[in-house]
């Protein structure tokens, strides 16, 4: 900081340009001659303390079994030139005689300048005077913060008494004046030695040979191929998964179950056929659509098998939805793929498609054959007691994990938003309206009688799942599904025109007070001095139902319920305006008639 | 059990993969689609394969399937929609405005390669 002061006053960071500014600037000399002797290590100032621990520590990294003086010694020739340079700075630049002329005429910098330097000067006086008492606190919160433990008995104190440390700081402060009264043969021997380098320079080609090095490297990996760009980090993944398997011991376990369910077994051949079928035939785009809401039919059917209702609910309902929207998006694309890849090409993807099925098939194997350790014990045991509910994998969302669930409603919510916003910008849904030659389409009586029979029957469903989600397989998540799914299937058999004369046509409310809710679920525990989300749950009687419980983690559902209607269908809503808005070139005949 | 299990993950995950490397973008979605089928069945997995026990509390079960992997997989199932709708618009956008449904959003970086 002085030496900053200096530049700035004289104009120069030379120091064989400077001397004798004590007589223009003796503040900043003084101060420099404190901090000086501080950074020398002269007692009584923090410098000597620091100096002092430093070389003991030194003595202490001593007992290594070769070499043991190499340390001690690099310790105190470190500590020598810190000694000499500091006598340099503060005798070069501020006694001596005034060396030519200075770009500027120096004195003492402003207050502003000054003030920095006076406290910490004053710290070095004082830390050294008091060691224990000024630094002590500060050093024993940021040594336990590095270490994370208990602290190692420590003292902080000037004087340690005459030991070896005390006889090397006394060498080194010696050898420091020996070296800076020597200093023009230093300097010689340097120049005579050493090749004349420039930090500066080194800096610059180095920084200046990274750039050029990245931008080799990019203009290679990167040229605007989404293919290539996959392709690699495939390749990369594959080799990054498989090569500890070369590299590190690895075994089966013995927890293996020969017996092959029926149940299983079909499974894995629908899903092979219907996985391997998409690939296959994504040329048709339609028939490969189909094909992937079989696996996922399977997959939640999987999910049943292997003991998880409210993935399987959840799968089956998000499934639903997501067809739903590929048909939409299927609308608008063309419904075929041409053939462009060259067979190589194909060769090549299908041999890294393998080549990555089998690894992810291999580690799979390897790891279910070993027993597991989970931490869900603890979940398990005070699920009830803790929660207040049986169904551990709802307590899990909303209770124990409530701030991820929390979290991720809010990137659902974003999501759509996003959505919302890009199909604003591609200007089409502005343009869309419900005209006669729309209504015109003809929708299939069954399916409208049906669907309309079936909207309150959902809907109760999904009130259902809601209340019991606690207690039973369901929940938030599912209950706004199974809602979706209900206005969605409204929307499909009766038309986008004829449904939103009836529903809500704004679905943005939906999700704030959706994300509102949960987050105020959260706050509400702050009032009873409890941290964020956390839940509370009490049993009531009541003369029709008998005893029921009552839980915030209810209502926190509801949150989550509405901002998953809301997401779910202000995405799908739209993408269906997308589907029934005119073509680029109606929108643009459009556009010359305006 | 465990194989059989296993091979239904890499054969997701391997179709997947094939599709996510091919030209145009709904086979893309299409390829997502299945490897986040693949991602969610192996994290389900890590909990372990259990039949008939499902983490719900009763005094007449002793043990119970792993709940923690299975609260994980549940929200990702449903950030999981939220991903492909934003790609799927996405891949309409650039059809709209490019005129093409190449993923490099021209047809011709095919033959340049």
């Amino acid at each position: 900081m002085n030496a900053g002061i200096v530049d700035h006053e004289t104009g120069t960071m030379s120091i064989r340009d400077l001397g004798g500014l004590w007589k223009m600037m003796p503040f900043s000399g003084g101060m420099a001659l404190v901090a000086g002797a501080s950074m020398a290590g002269f007692p009584p100032l923090n410098g000597f303390l620091s100096k002092e621990m430093f070389l003991e520590e030194s003595l202490h990294l001593a007992e290594m079994d070769k070499w043991p003086w190499i340390i001690p010694l690099l310790a105190t020739v470190a500590t020598l030139f810190s000694v000499a340079y500091s006598i340099r700075y503060v005798k070069d630049v501020y006694f001596g005689e005034t060396r030519g002329e200075l770009p500027r005429q120096p004195h003492d910098p402003p207050w502003g300048m000054r003030f920095p330097m006076v406290v910490l000067v004053l710290l070095c006086v004082l830390i050294g005077l008091a060691p224990a008492s000024v630094a002590g606190p500060l050093v024993g919160v940021a040594a336990g913060g590095v270490l994370g433990e208990i602290l190692p008995a420590y003292k902080l104190a000037l004087w340690h008494g005459l030991n070896l440390p005390l006889l090397l700081s006394a060498v080194a402060m010696a050898g420091g004046v020996f070296a800076y009264a020597q200093r023009e043969k230093i300097f010689h021997l340097q120049d005579r030695l050493l090749p004349p380098v420039r930090a500066e320079r080194l800096y610059q080609s180095a920084i200046s040979s990274l750039v050029r090095g990245s931008v080799a490297v990019t203009s290679y990996l990167q040229r605007e191929s989404l293919q290539r760009h996959l392709a690699i980090l495939v390749v990369v993944s594959l080799a990054a998964a498989g090569l500890p398997f070369y590299l590190l011991d690895w075994q089966f376990g013995a927890a293996q179950n020969g017996a092959i369910s029926e149940i299983l077994l079909a499974a894995w051949i629908i899903i092979t056929a219907g996985a391997v079928g998409t690939a296959l035939t994504h040329r048709n785009r339609l028939l490969a659509l189909v094909l992937v809401g079989i696996v996922g039919l399977v997959v939640s059917l999987l999910f049943v098998y292997f003991s998880a209702p409210d993935l399987a609910l959840t799968q089956i309902s998000v499934e639903v939805v997501t067809i739903v929207l590929l048909l939409l998006a299927l609308k608008r694309l063309p419904r075929h793929t041409p053939v462009e890849s060259s067979r190589l090409r194909r060769f090549r993807d299908g041999t890294l498609a393998v080549g990555i099925g089998s690894l992810v098939t291999f580690i799979v194997w390897l790891v279910l054959t070993h027993p597991l350790n989970s931490i869900s014990t603890y979940h398990l045991e005070n699920s009830k007691s803790g929660g207040g509910g049986y169904n551990v994998v709802n307590v899990i969302l909303v209770d124990f994990r409530g701030f991820d669930t929390f979290g991720e409603i809010i990137v659902l919510a974003i999501a759509a938003l996003a959505i919302y916003a890009m199909i604003d910008k591609l200007g089409i849904s502005g343009r869309w309206q419900v005209g006669p030659e729309k209504d015109e389409i003809h929708y299939p009586l069954v399916l409208v009688v049906i669907t309309r029979l079936l909207l309150p029957l959902a809907l109760v469903v999904a009130i259902y799942m809601l209340l019991r989600g606690h207690n039973a397989p369901g929940g938030g998540f599912i209950a706004g599904l199974i809602t979706s799914v209900a206005f969605i299937l409204q929307y499909i058999a009766s038309g986008i025109g004829w449904t939103q004369a009836r529903l809500p046509q704004d679905y943005h409310p939906w999700i704030a007070f959706g994300v509102l809710t949960a987050g105020f679920t959260g706050v509400g525990s702050w009032l009873f001095g409890h941290p964020f989300l956390t839940s509370w749950f009490d049993h009531f009687d009541s003369p029709i139902t008998g005893q029921f419980e009552l839980a915030t983690a209810l209502v926190f559902d509801v949150g989550v319920c509405c901002t998953v209607v809301g997401a779910t269908l202000l995405v799908l809503v739209n993408i269906g305006k997308v589907g029934q808005a005119p073509g680029r070139r109606e929108t643009k005949q459009f556009q010359e008639r305006k | 059990m465990e194989l059989l299990f296993a091979g239904i993950v890499g054969i997701l995950c391997a179709s997947g993969v094939y599709l996510l490397l091919r030209a145009r973008t709904f086979p893309v979605v299409l390829g997502l689609a299945l490897l986040s089928y693949a991602v969610n069945l192996f994290i389900f997995s890590m909990g372990r394969l259990v039949v008939g026990s499902p983490p719900v509390l009763r005094e007449t079960q002793s043990t119970y399937a792993d709940p923690l992997p299975q609260a994980l997989v549940l929200t990702a199932i449903v950030i999981g929609f939220g991903m492909t709708a934003f790609l799927v618009v996405l891949a309409l956008q650039a059809w709209v405005e490019l005129e093409t449904d190449h993923v490099d959003g021209n047809q011709d970086s095919e033959k340049r390669q």
